[in-house]
């Protein structure tokens, strides 16, 4: 009785859309662009061995390797992962706490994207080292399809700060929402 | 008779169409004349996505009498947690005044009947023309011209590059004086975001004000260079393509700054310590200087000096633009964790002139008048300002370090340097780690190499004396203490050509861990902190510039390009003997 409860279970907390992992059909990515390091904030001594992993296809399972580097060689370190909205994570640990090495980590998961498109694996890492607490976000950009361009949310024309004859100034602006109280 | 209006104005949002300030058209927003409340109607193409407008403006005159509008801009900011490590409260949204931003009086055709800048209670006042229908326009822009001069907008990197601003209801003005204030909302809905994030330009700008304000109280005239701030929700630490939000970090580069936004992971907007770092390099960039090659640091690590400097410095200036010696960052699932570095403590790993925990330690308590431990020096900002923007400083022959800034601030403050050689000395913990007395900008006399490097020469001395005097001098890059920008991979040597002319420097493999056939020298030659010439062809074992010298004394960098590539496979110790002959 246990078994099938479990499985259940299992199929119940797979996250999005009730994706089982089926190892059969899991591709292994490789395609990475490699990071370059460049200037940091203050902040944990971590980063990603790779800014994106480009995948082929929508609908697919693929094996891929969250892999940071680290600059520690004892402590804990402490990584929680989130996937950005259509990503979604079948296999691999979202919270997981290990002991700290210098060099290459790799975290493996599972993922697959419901559609085309570019998304984002959100990483928190915390990091306990020589009684000091520091932490650093990473985020490694998932390249479904060809999409270049995450999708926006408004169509946007490209404009510059023109200035015309007249002294006018046509400029492209944000507009904000506030409260306001007027008192006459 | 006046009668108070409260018009809760909510976010307009306007599906973009190149169209002009339509963005109060939504039926009823504005004074009905009657003492009700009115409500804008909303247009959402998301709940989360603010207005993108091309709006054009311009600049109209009253033709007849005026009235004056007036009132108070505010910004909510969330405060952190008093508590140290929970991050942001937002059980605190504050409402603050939203300081030294411009404040337009706009007219129904987007004409700029007047405009001006709020003060630092954030109070404005307008003057426009009776019976005229005004909205007013708050720019998340700082900007000052007169005596003293700067100006800093911040925008939207993933729209354009466009201007935030807010925007009031279009409201006739009738024909006596009024008030309108205005609030920009944090868009906190509870548990999370669910509207709008408006306050958090305002905010990264607030901060951006103490710092101006910091370097106004002490240079009244200064001239400050435009700068642009980029912030958005979309803005992660992924790496990759700007217009997106991928913009690695929070960071400086070339006149602009980038924020973090991305909720759940990383947002700075709220974090001020983090944004004052980040307008410090603009500061060295702008008005001091700075060598730093930047890259990944931390503290704890043995870095370039360069790097140790610009980035302690950075990090004490928050302290003392605030008055407050914590610096923190939230980050994490609500914005509900933070890390903290405390500038004043004294006790620091690896201390030297090479770390960045020294560097802040003693330049925060150069500033404070807090006399702790070691620390008797109060001097102030003005004294660490006045020695980095001198032109001694800007236009040092060597590259910026603790000892050519401490050495200005010697030389311009006498008598201190008892006090501030007392400060240095608390900075060594043992024979390799620690910092010696400064005699001047070189580091002459130092004797702390950081690390052990066996029989291989290490980073001492600071700087190498190199002549065209058929002697060569040999220099070895080391990745003992981290990639790229750790101390040892780059070799400094001060290069003086006996005359004027046409010169060689050849570098050449001498010995190492690793082979000749492993590696690659490169060198860099400086004058006064500019790149005038580099040789970083890929040829094993050596490398050869030719260039025109005179007898100023140019910087010579020196180092093993695979101790800079990021990758562990490749690098190590290599020693190179460095010759400048004559053509």
């Amino acid at each position: 009785m246990k078994k099938p409860i479990t499985a259940l279970l299992v199929v119940l907390v797979l996250c999005g859309c009730q994706q089982k992992v089926d190892l059969a059909k899991v591709v292994v990515a490789d395609d990475y662009i490699k990071s370059s390091l460049s200037y940091r904030k203050q902040g944990a001594l971590v980063a990603l061995n790779n800014d994106q992993v480009n995948l082929e296809a929508a609908g697919v399972q693929y094996a891929i390797d969250l892999s940071m580097l680290s600059g520690y060689d004892s402590g804990k370190m402490t990584v929680s992962i989130t996937p950005s909205k259509g990503l979604y994570i079948l296999d691999g640990n979202q919270h997981t706490t290990r002991p700290l090495v210098k060099g290459k980590i790799k975290l493996p998961y599972i993922v697959s994207a419901s559609q085309e498109g570019r998304y984002y694996l959100y990483a928190n890492v915390s990091i306990e080292h020589g009684g000091k607490n520091t932490a650093r976000a990473l985020t490694l950009i998932v390249q479904v399809g060809e999409t270049a361009t995450r999708k926006t949310q408004l169509a946007i024309d490209e404009s510059e700060v023109n200035r015309k004859q007249d002294g006018s100034v046509n400029e492209t602006i944000i507009l904000l929402p506030a409260t306001e109280e007027i008192i006459q | 008779m006046k009668e108070k209006l409260f018009i809760a104005l909510l976010s307009m949002l306007l599906v973009a169409c190149g169209g002009g300030s339509d963005g109060e058209g939504n039926g009823n927003a504005g004074n009905n004349g009657e003492g009700n409340s009115s409500v804008s109607t909303l247009v959402f193409s998301t709940a989360h996505s603010p207005a993108v407008i091309s709006d054009l403006t311009s600049t109209c005159i009253a033709s007849g009498a005026t009235v004056t509008l007036s009132g108070t801009i505010q910004y909510e900011r969330v405060p952190f947690s008093s508590s140290l490590g929970l991050g942001l409260n937002y059980n605190n949204i504050q409402a603050l005044p939203a300081r030294g931003v411009i404040v337009e009086a706009l007219t129904d055709t987007g004409c700029v009947a007047d405009s001006t800048t709020t003060s630092s209670t954030g109070f404005y006042a307008l003057a426009v023309e009776q019976n005229t229908n005004i909205k007013i326009r708050v720019k998340a822009k700082l900007s000052n011209s007169g005596t003293a001069n700067w100006d800093f907008e911040v925008r939207d990197n993933t729209r354009s590059n466009g201007l935030y601003v807010v925007d009031g209801a279009l409201v006739n003005v009738g024909m006596t004086n009024s008030i309108r204030n205005l609030t920009a909302t944090s868009g906190w809905g509870g548990s999370s975001y669910t509207g709008i994030r408006a306050s958090a330009p305002f905010a990264i700008l607030d901060s951006v004000y103490e710092a101006v304000m910091k370097v106004v109280a002490v240079d009244t005239d200064v001239n400050m260079d435009d700068a642009d701030i980029f912030w958005s929700e979309n803005n992660s630490t992924a790496r990759g393509d700007k217009t997106l939000g991928e913009i690695t970090t929070s960071h400086y580069f070339n006149d602009e700054l980038y924020i973090l936004g991305q909720v759940n992971s990383d947002t700075d907007e709220f974090d001020t310590h983090v944004i004052i770092h980040e307008w410090g390099h603009y500061f060295e960039d702008n008005l001091s200087r700075s060598d730093s090659i930047g890259g990944l640091h931390s503290l704890g690590d043995l870095l370039d000096m360069r790097v140790a400097l610009a980035e302690g410095f950075g990090n004490a200036f928050a302290g003392m633009v605030m008055d407050d010696p914590v610096y923190r960052d939230s980050f994490g699932v609500a914005q509900r964790r933070d890390f903290q570095i405390n500038v004043e403590a004294n006790s620091t790993t690896n201390p030297g002139w090479f770390s960045e925990s020294s560097v802040q330690s003693i330049l925060y308590d150069i500033y404070d008048a807090n006399s702790d431990g070691t620390d008797a020096v109060n001097l102030g900002f003005a004294a660490i300002y006045e020695s980095m923007t001198s032109a001694n400083y800007i236009h040092q022959n060597s590259m910026t370090s603790i000892f050519s800034l401490i050495h200005e601030l010697k030389s311009r403050n006498s008598g201190t340097t008892t006090e501030i050689d007392t400060l240095i000395a608390s900075q060594t913990a043992n024979n390799l780690l620690g910092i010696d007395p400064i005699m001047d900008q070189y580091g002459t006399g130092e004797t702390h190499a950081g690390y052990n490097t066996g029989s291989l020469q290490d980073s001492l001395p600071v700087y190498s004396v190199i002549r065209n005097d058929g002697i060569s001098v040999e220099v070895c890059s080391h990745k003992t203490a981290k990639e790229q920008n750790g101390l040892g991979v780059r070799q400094f040597l001060r290069l003086q050509a006996s005359s004027t002319g046409d010169y060689a420097i050849t570098a050449t493999y001498s010995s190492g861990s690793i082979s000749a056939g492993q590696s690659d020298p490169d060198f860099a030659v400086y004058l006064n902190g500019v790149l005038r010439k580099r040789a970083r062809t890929s040829t094993a074992g050596e490398e050869r510039l030719e260039l025109h010298l005179t007898t100023d004394e140019y910087i010579l960098e020196v180092y093993d390009y695979r101790n800079t590539d990021s990758m562990s496979s490749t690098g190590g110790s290599a020693c190179f003997d460095i010759r400048l002959t004559a053509n």
